[in-house]
């Protein structure tokens, strides 16, 4: 591209040998980085967490933490040298060219102001406008972020409108400076799967029409396929491949591209099967035709509750809900928030009360159980949350999270305890030596590992897993999945399995029901399912899955 | 578990189905707010009641003492005096008497005195409002000041330079500080008059005295706040808006971190009441503090007692202001379940 240079514009972002250090580090976060975003392309920087991917993005718009310092490099936004510019210059590049939308829509909107507030003030922060201009262009910004009513949503408050919404409103303001090029770090963590699809094309829309620019920053290398003409990827602070979206789907170079790429759910469209390494004992795998282990015949659930307005409502969080899944098979339950798929979980896994219908796990019916009489199912169900980092007692030792269960049913002396300890971290692919640490010294996939442990350490046969995977890094979610695969085959478990990804579900499910509104509106064989949906919402599930545009140009 | 509790772990996992019975209105959350600040009235009339009823020292003598120390009272004017006020009855009975009369604002006499008791605590009120309202406002003006000036600034050492007052400030006791004023402006450089009550020139010192440690606590607090109120990812997207920095921390993070700050405003009331006890007697000011300090020393009971009822209620209805301004000041929060919603 170096010869095209002279004639073509100067690119919309250019980044060369960055090197950023977080003070008390013994070395560079991001370590002799360089980029270059043509005006008008969409390039996708992809790495896992701690990559250097995020500092990367921030570096550029000088929104550093503080303790981080750009030690060495340049950045130049169209022909502006950002490192070197004043503060007040750089206010003009903040907005004015770089548009930036944030990871977590939930929080990155002022609380305490109308939203209609904070995108008037973006639009005047780089137009000389009157006050009713400038709102006049907001309005217009929240219709073209697909807002209906614009005047009125203007009015509202950021807790007043789903974290979808948000976005579209982080989107909006980030459009409101007419910026070059776009900077959108993690868009879409912590939504809905086919929210995700719809802030993301709303964002391919708004780029295509006014020829922005974008570095789209993201873990999944199914979305950067999906949305992007060249990606780069970074690994421990370096970009270790860069190219063409295709040319390197097809034939990545580097060992961790193509670990990334066996990684991405959207990409890996079959069941995954146990890994062949590890030796079979001797427990057969499941004959299909097996009996029910766990019925749900016609659970509803409903909750009297004040709304914060103060009136009296009924909400009806699980409706008739039927399904049973065979000994040692995966059911999965695939619902957006508010489906009612947590509170199914719930009800199966004990913590929540069904108000009518039947829950049978084995030979025993668990709805009517009260107080003492729910110990002895205890052992045969347990269950898993979505955040390994809430779900552990940060002041327990790994030793202690995992032989709990096993001093509560008084299995085994502390010694045997100690040695089932060991051998279950090994079984879900711990080090021995995690046994004395405490869960703020183990990253979030050892995290889940160890959660996992404390669930089998009693060898319950059904697991709940509520979300298992939803907080982890692609490439951790594969090895957390392939994990729970294998433990299954060892162990013959039953899994209930709760996601709002069919990407995931597809890889680990051998049925699936699909739920909305508390009801479940489909349900079948996995591979049914996907090829024929149903239902409407089955189908836009599945639209929601990234799929690469096999080398398809701007 | 309560319905609220219920619909927040319920969580967003969930349909809503509204039945449209029973909207709890703004005047239904005041009249319970009110109700609860009659209780606390009630609570703390009954408390001093009990307190004195119980405390080994005796009206009468006190009365009769009076003028000429040392000299023994009569017991047949004892006795008269005693069926006069009523101590002879049985203690129900001066308790219903004493609770009747509150609630017609009749907080009865002065032992020392002689006057009414609302009459003396009215007469003292004007320059204990003039100082406490002053050093309120100087209080707020340096708190914000400081921790404001301290989370803005972008140099390290101005920054801990300006953190190190406020844990100073709270921790010096008030007479101390008092001291300390007096004798550096009025004794040695004679700026000011050491005592009194004559216009500015005699407030100037009271005020900064008292306004300290309120104003230590309003930025230790404050100053925390804006802190972790300037990491959130809000003012990052108000940065990446290219915001000039003042409006940032103006607009955005202020109003913010403002909330906890307006829980210490009730707080301090209650210690500038405290306050003005040790300033004004410090200083040689009238006023409600120099009231209580002669009146307690004097062991002066229904004056006492009147003070006590009079600070509850300026407690009660501070606190119901404060309660009744963080919703605006957070739309998150509503008056109807007065807590913050889950976000």
């Amino acid at each position: 591209m170096t010869g095209t240079l002279e004639a073509a514009p100067p690119p919309a972002l250019q980044v060369s040998g960055l090197h950023v250090r977080y003070r008390g580090a013994d070395r560079d976060a991001v370590r002799g980085v360089d980029l270059t975003v043509r005006p008008g392309e969409t390039v996708a920087l992809v790495g896992e967490s701690g990559s250097g991917k995020t500092t990367l993005a921030h570096a550029v718009i000088r929104l550093l933490p503080a303790g981080a310092q750009i030690t060495a490099g340049a950045v130049s936004v169209a022909d502006d040298p950002v490192l070197t510019l004043s503060e007040r210059r750089m206010r003009h590049i903040r907005g004015g060219r770089i548009g930036l939308v944030p990871q977590d829509p939930t929080v990155s909107l002022n609380p305490v102001h109308q939203i209609g507030r904070q995108l008037v003030e973006a639009v005047r922060a780089h137009r000389a406008v009157d006050a009713a201009t400038a709102r006049g262009i907001a309005l217009e910004l929240l219709a073209q972020v697909g807002f209906d009513h614009p005047e009125v949503r203007a009015r509202q408050y950021p807790h007043q409108l789903s974290g979808g919404m948000r976005q579209r409103v982080l989107i909006g303001i980030a459009f409101a400076g007419r910026p070059d090029l776009l900077l959108a770090d993690e868009p879409t963590s912590g939504l809905d799967v086919t929210v995700q699809k719809a802030v993301l094309d709303q964002i391919d829309t708004l780029v295509h029409e006014r020829g922005t620019a974008v570095l789209l920053v993201t873990h999944d290398l199914g979305v950067a396929a999906e949305r992007a003409q060249r990606i780069v990827v970074m690994y421990d602070g370096q970009v270790v491949e860069q190219g063409d979206a295709a040319e390197l789907l097809s034939d990545p170079q580097h060992p961790y591209t193509r670990r990334l790429l066996a990684a991405a759910p959207s990409l890996r469209p079959a069941r995954l099967s146990p890994s062949t390494t590890r030796p079979r004992p001797d427990t057969p795998a499941p004959a299909p035709a097996a009996p029910p282990f766990l019925l749900v015949d016609r659970v509803s659930r409903s909750f009297p509750a004040t709304l914060p307005d103060g009136r009296r409502s009924i909400l009806h969080a699980v409706r008739d809900v039927s399904f049973t899944v065979p000994a040692g098979s995966t059911f999965a339950l695939v619902g957006e928030s508010g489906s009612g798929k947590t509170t199914t979980a719930r009800i199966v896994a004990m913590h929540e009360r069904a108000s009518s219908g039947l829950v049978r796990v084995g030979d025993t019916p668990i709805t009517g159980l009260t107080g003492g009489g729910k110990r002895p199912v205890r052992r045969v169900v347990q269950m898993i949350h979505q955040n390994p980092f809430s779900s552990l007692d940060p002041r327990w030792t790994v030793q202690r999270i995992v032989a709990e269960p096993l001093r509560a049913w008084r299995i085994g002396t502390r010694a045997e305890r100690t040695r089932q300890v060991v051998e279950l971290l090994d079984r879900v692919g711990l080090p021995a030596s995690v046994i004395d640490r405490r869960p703020v010294e183990l990253s979030g996939g050892q995290r889940q590992r160890v959660a996992i442990a404390r669930a089998l350490s009693i060898r319950p046969p059904l697991l709940v897993l509520d979300e298992p995977v939803s907080a982890l890094d692609v490439s951790v979610q594969a090895q957390v999945l392939q994990l729970l695969v294998d433990l299954q085959a060892e162990l013959g478990t039953t899994y209930l399995f709760i996601s709002h990804d069919l990407a995931v579900v597809r890889q680990i499910s051998d049925a699936v029901g699909v739920m909305r509104a508390g009801r479940l509106v489909e349900a079948g064989p996995t591979a049914a399912v996907l090829r024929e949906p149903q239902h409407a919402y089955t189908r836009a599930l599945i639209d929601a899955i990234p799929r690469p545009t096999t080398g398809a140009p701007a | 578990m309560t319905a609220i509790e219920t619909a927040l772990l319920a969580g967003p996992d969930e349909t809503v189905e509204v039945s449209p019975r029973g909207r709890r209105t703004l005047t239904r959350y005041l009249l319970g707010r009110i109700g609860q600040g009659v209780f606390v009235l009630w609570a703390a009339f009954t408390l001093t009641f009990a307190l004195l009823y119980l405390l080994p020292s005796d009206p009468v003598s006190i009365m009769l003492n009076i003028g000429d120390s040392g000299s023994f009272a009569d017991p047949e004017q004892a006795a008269a005096l005693r069926a006069e006020y009523g101590f002879d009855r049985p203690v129900i009975v001066q308790y219903w008497q004493q609770l009747t009369g509150v609630l017609q604002l009749d907080l009865g006499e002065s032992i020392r005195t002689g006057r009414a008791v609302t009459a003396e605590v009215l007469a003292a009120l004007p320059p204990t409002l003039v100082l406490a309202g002053s050093a309120l406002l100087l209080a707020v003006i340096l708190g914000v000041g400081v921790a404001f000036l301290a989370a803005y600034t972008q140099r390290d050492g101005l920054r801990r330079a300006l953190l190190m007052f406020p844990p100073l400030g709270v921790s010096l006791p008030t007479f101390w500080i008092g001291l300390m004023l007096l004798q550096i402006f009025s004794f040695e450089l004679g700026w000011v008059p050491a005592v009194g009550n004559a216009g500015l020139s005699t407030l100037v010192l009271p005020m900064v005295t008292l306004a300290i440690p309120t104003a230590a606590a309003i930025a230790q607090v404050l100053a925390r706040s804006l802190f972790s109120v300037s990491r959130q990812p809000y003012v990052q997207t108000a940065h990446a808006k290219g915001l000039p920095r003042t409006r940032v921390y103006g607009h955005h993070v202020l109003r913010n971190a403002a909330l906890p700050v307006l829980t210490v405003l009730g707080t301090s009331v209650g210690g500038l009441l405290a306050g003005s006890v040790v300033t004004e007697t410090v200083f040689s000011r009238p006023g409600l503090g120099r009231l209580t300090q002669t009146s307690v020393g004097a062991q002066d009971i229904p004056v006492v007692q009147g003070i006590v009822l009079f600070s509850a209620v300026v407690f009660v209805v501070v606190n119901l202001v404060v309660d009744l301004l963080y919703p605006v000041l957070d739309p998150r929060i509503s008056v109807h379940d007065g807590s913050r919603r889950s976000v």
